[in-house]
């Protein structure tokens, strides 16, 4: 049925009456379209609000811990918790919290603190870095068996050199001087040739040497 | 006609039509996805690049940073070197894979931090206070406004907000520090025996076996490759300038006179009546009227307190318009016509217009002719600027000569000695890592080693080996690398064989003394030397120790422990084909309490340090893992 068929007040008609049927669909779809277009533009506005009030936030928990100003640092670290939870800040405000409990040798404390980092932390190295830190806590809290499952649930194939020399450490309170040397050994392979550990942990292996392997 | 379109095509023709015309449009243009695009990053990481351009100018920043600093750990010259350029680069990807990971966690630098640091940057502070004009200044001074400087620190925060989350976060317990101790402060009670070196029974080498060792140390027995070169050189200092005449001293004059004379200056004050860019034309008007008066009111007398009442120019105002001297060309065009066309202590009468500023009244306060000093004073400094100069391109015309000969008759150098009436004079031989005289210039050697001269027997190019210094070589001799004769080095290959055979008989005495030692065998019946006691020998105090050979002290801490309260004995090698054999009697560790605190806190702070750097190493080497990276090696 072709349009020129009809003349020109019935093709004005046809295409009113079309109006009517579809109008409300298209001023709607029209309407969709905007507030998704504003609304995008809008949320990514607020997470860059949102991020930068977080790193301000953070920024001045560096500034009272420089200062050692113990209130405020717990105010703001409690906010950076609370009200950024959302941020990477928030896990980093965790994870030194846990340094300063450890520093005050309050390790239950620091355990809080890294599983609530594990639970915050959404990229994966960070997750593997906060593993890593939480398995060193159960070394410092006297459970190397425990140190060393946690190693194994470890994901990824990142923080090698650290995991290794802890590994070590933990097999060596276990009195399982072999399986240590190993663990030692895989983390001086896994470092770079001007790694910062890497004297440490020569100095540990030779430490657990054995006759006719003396210098490993 | 769109209609009639419409109304004839139906069907299968249809659908071919249209689909031809669908494939075109929407695969139109899509092979430059395919072909590839000419790159020019150095590195690219993910989707971000390292131009050549930011390659270049981090280099140049670290060129320079090695020219200033003299105690940088490296020298421009050591930046040419691939192994730092590696290094370098792979620092660059390291911020860069930083930048990226920011972006993905969410993380930006906080305005308060680019202010704290810009303000607490001392070199924009004056009396310890940051100082906003000081800053602008400096900005400015480097081409750069505020907005790109602040881009440009925040940029470099960010680099850091990771290695410091970081260290903020690196746990370090007691439990560690306490390991630690006991490691450092570990005491090793020691008994050595040096073994003296034995003797041989038969000292005598069959000449079969000295034979097959210098077959199989060939290499030891090489003279290197050797080259001896013919050079002609062309040196400034050797080169006569003769002394001038008069008429060339004047030709000289005469084209450097702005050297030797003193030009026309001007002592001037104004004031400045301004008229601004775009005045109309009442304003321009008011401004030349308000200069009139100025101008008809103005005596040398009053003129400075004129100035300060009326000038627009507020850097001569306060001064009462003082310009101080001024020769021709400094001042715009207007300016300089009326000043250089007034007697001394004359005021404009007129105002004179610069259309830049508006309108100057002016008072010639003093004035200098131009002092063109005389020939006849300055005689004796321009014959030593004649000779110097005439010197500089005597030497650059015979460089070039001797280079343009040398080059048309490639084949020798007599050509080039006859017409420049040079010496051709022979360099002794030496290796490709130079010798003593000539060849211990490395761009000599370079050359001389270079293929034109070494594999085809051309002339070199000009070889530029100090300033004023320029020579062209030829190969006059070359030795291969060829091995010395054997019965030139026979009694060494003989000395070598058996001190070897020293060597390996220590060695096996030593062992042998071991395993007997181990099946409980006694010390002091079986060895005749000395036995000597170490006691509480500590891992952080050896270098004291003067009179045990340094290998064993090195190796006290690598032997293994006693066990089941028994110390076993090992061989030591002390260097020279030398042996001592070592037994770890007893192993104290440290007594991490015994730790004053401020000692135990300063290691807990270095072991966090050091933690942290090796955490950030791994969490960079996660980056580097997850993200792509490409290097163009060609590029850098």
């Amino acid at each position: 049925m072709a349009f020129d068929v009809y003349d020109d007040y019935e093709q004005g008609e046809r295409v009113q009456q079309w109006l009517r049927k579809n109008g409300v669909s298209i001023a709607v779809g029209i309407v969709l379209g905007l507030v998704l277009i504003f609304g995008w533009q809008q949320w990514k506005a607020h997470r860059a609000n949102h991020e930068q009030a977080a790193a301000t936030e953070y920024a001045a928990l560096q500034v009272a811990v420089a200062q050692n100003r113990a209130n405020e640092i717990d105010m703001r670290t409690e906010t950076l918790l609370k009200d950024y939870s959302d941020t990477a800040w928030s896990v980093f405000a965790a994870g030194e919290r846990a340094q300063r409990n450890v520093m005050a040798g309050q390790l239950d404390k620091a355990a809080g603190d890294l599983e609530w980092a594990r639970a915050h932390a959404k990229d994966d190295t960070l997750k593997t870095l906060v593993d890593l830190r939480a398995a060193q806590l159960k070394y410092a809290q006297g459970k190397p068996q425990e140190a060393i499952a946690a190693l194994d649930a470890m994901k990824g194939t990142s923080f090698v050199a650290l995991a290794q020399e802890l590994r070590g450490d933990a097999l060596v309170k276990l009195g399982r001087p072999d399986d240590a040397r190993k663990a030692y050994q895989a983390a001086i392979a896994a470092m770079g040739d001007s790694a910062p550990q890497r004297g440490v942990v020569q100095t540990k292996l030779d430490d657990l040497a054995v006759a006719g392997k003396q210098g490993a | 006609m769109l209609q009639a379109l419409r109304n004839k095509i139906h069907g299968w023709p249809a659908a071919i039509v249209l689909g031809v015309c669908v494939f075109a449009v929407a695969f139109f243009g899509i092979e430059s996805y395919f072909v590839s695009r000419v790159d020019t990053y150095v590195a690219k990481i993910g989707d971000h690049e390292i131009s050549q351009q930011d390659w270049q100018q981090r280099l140049n920043e670290l060129r320079q940073q090695a020219a200033q600093d003299p105690r940088s750990p490296f020298t421009a010259a050591d930046l040419e070197k691939p192994e730092l350029k590696q290094r370098v680069l792979d620092g660059m990807i390291s911020q860069a894979l930083l930048q990226q990971a920011n972006t993905d966690l969410g993380l930006a630098v906080s305005d308060a931090s680019v202010r704290s640091a810009i303000g607490s940057d001392p070199g924009f502070q004056v009396n310890g206070q940051f100082s906003p004009e000081a800053y602008r200044a400096i900005l400015s001074m480097q081409g750069m406004n505020p907005g790109m400087y602040e881009a440009k620190v925040r940029a470099s925060l960010a680099t850091q907000i990771i290695p410091e989350a970081i260290a903020n976060t690196t746990l370090v317990s007691d439990a560690d520090v306490d390991a630690f101790f006991r490691l450092r402060l570990q005491q090793r009670d020691l008994r050595l025996v040096e073994l003296p070196r034995p003797s041989l029974t038969d000292a005598s080498v069959a000449d079969a076996d000295i034979d097959a060792f210098y077959k199989s140390h060939i290499a030891d027995y090489t003279t290197p490759e050797q080259v001896s070169v013919q050079y002609l050189e062309v040196k400034q200092s050797e080169l006569k300038v003769g002394e001038p005449t008069d008429e060339q001293l004047h030709a000289f004059y005469d084209k450097f006179k702005q050297r030797y004379a003193q030009p026309e200056q001007r002592e001037a004050s104004h004031i400045l009546v301004n008229v601004p860019k775009n005045a109309t034309p009442d304003q321009q008007k008011a401004a030349l009227e308000k200069a009139k008066k100025i101008a008809a009111e103005a005596t040398p007398e009053n003129f400075a307190k004129l100035a300060a009442e009326n000038s627009d120019d507020l850097g001569s105002k306060r001064g009462g318009g003082d310009l101080g001297w001024l020769e021709k060309g400094v001042a715009n065009a207007a300016f300089d016509t009326a000043l250089f066309g007034m007697k001394k202590g004359d005021i404009t009468k007129e105002p004179v217009l610069s259309p830049e500023e508006g309108y100057h009244i002016i008072w010639l306060r003093d004035a200098r002719e131009g002092d063109a000093k005389p020939f006849a004073e300055v005689r004796a400094q321009l014959a030593a600027d004649w000779t110097k100069n005439e010197g500089e391109r005597l030497y650059n015309e015979r460089a070039g000569q001797l280079a343009d000969l040398a080059d048309r008759n490639p084949g020798s150098l007599e050509p080039a000695a006859k017409e420049l009436g040079l010496e051709i004079k022979t360099s002794p031989l030496f290796g490709r890592d130079g010798g003593p005289g000539i060849p211990s210039d490395p761009k000599f050697v370079a050359a001389a080693f270079a293929d034109d001269v070494l594999a085809q027997g051309n002339n070199s190019s000009l070889v530029q080996v100090d300033k004023g210094d320029a020579l062209v070589m030829h190969l006059a001799k070359h030795n291969a690398a060829a091995p010395k004769p054997l019965a030139e080095v026979a009694d060494a290959v003989r000395q070598r064989i058996l001190d070897e055979r020293v060597d390996a008989l220590a060695k096996k005495q030593a062992d042998d003394l071991v395993a007997q030692l181990a099946k409980g065998g006694d010390i002091t019946t079986l060895v005749k030397a000395p036995v000597r006691t170490l006691a509480g020998l500590e891992r952080s105090k050896l270098a004291g120790i003067n009179d045990v050979p340094p290998a064993i002290l090195q190796g006290a801490f690598t032997l293994p422990h006693p066990a089941n309260g028994k110390a076993a004995w090992t061989t030591v090698q002390t260097g020279n084909g030398a042996y001592a054999l070592v037994a770890v009697d007893k192993v104290t560790d440290g007594d991490p309490s015994k730790v004053e605190k401020g000692q135990r806190d300063a290691l807990r702070g270095q072991m966090m340090d050091a933690m942290a750097q090796a955490a950030t190493l791994e969490y960079i080497q996660a980056l580097k893992a997850r993200g792509e990276i490409k290097i163009a090696q060609d590029r850098m």
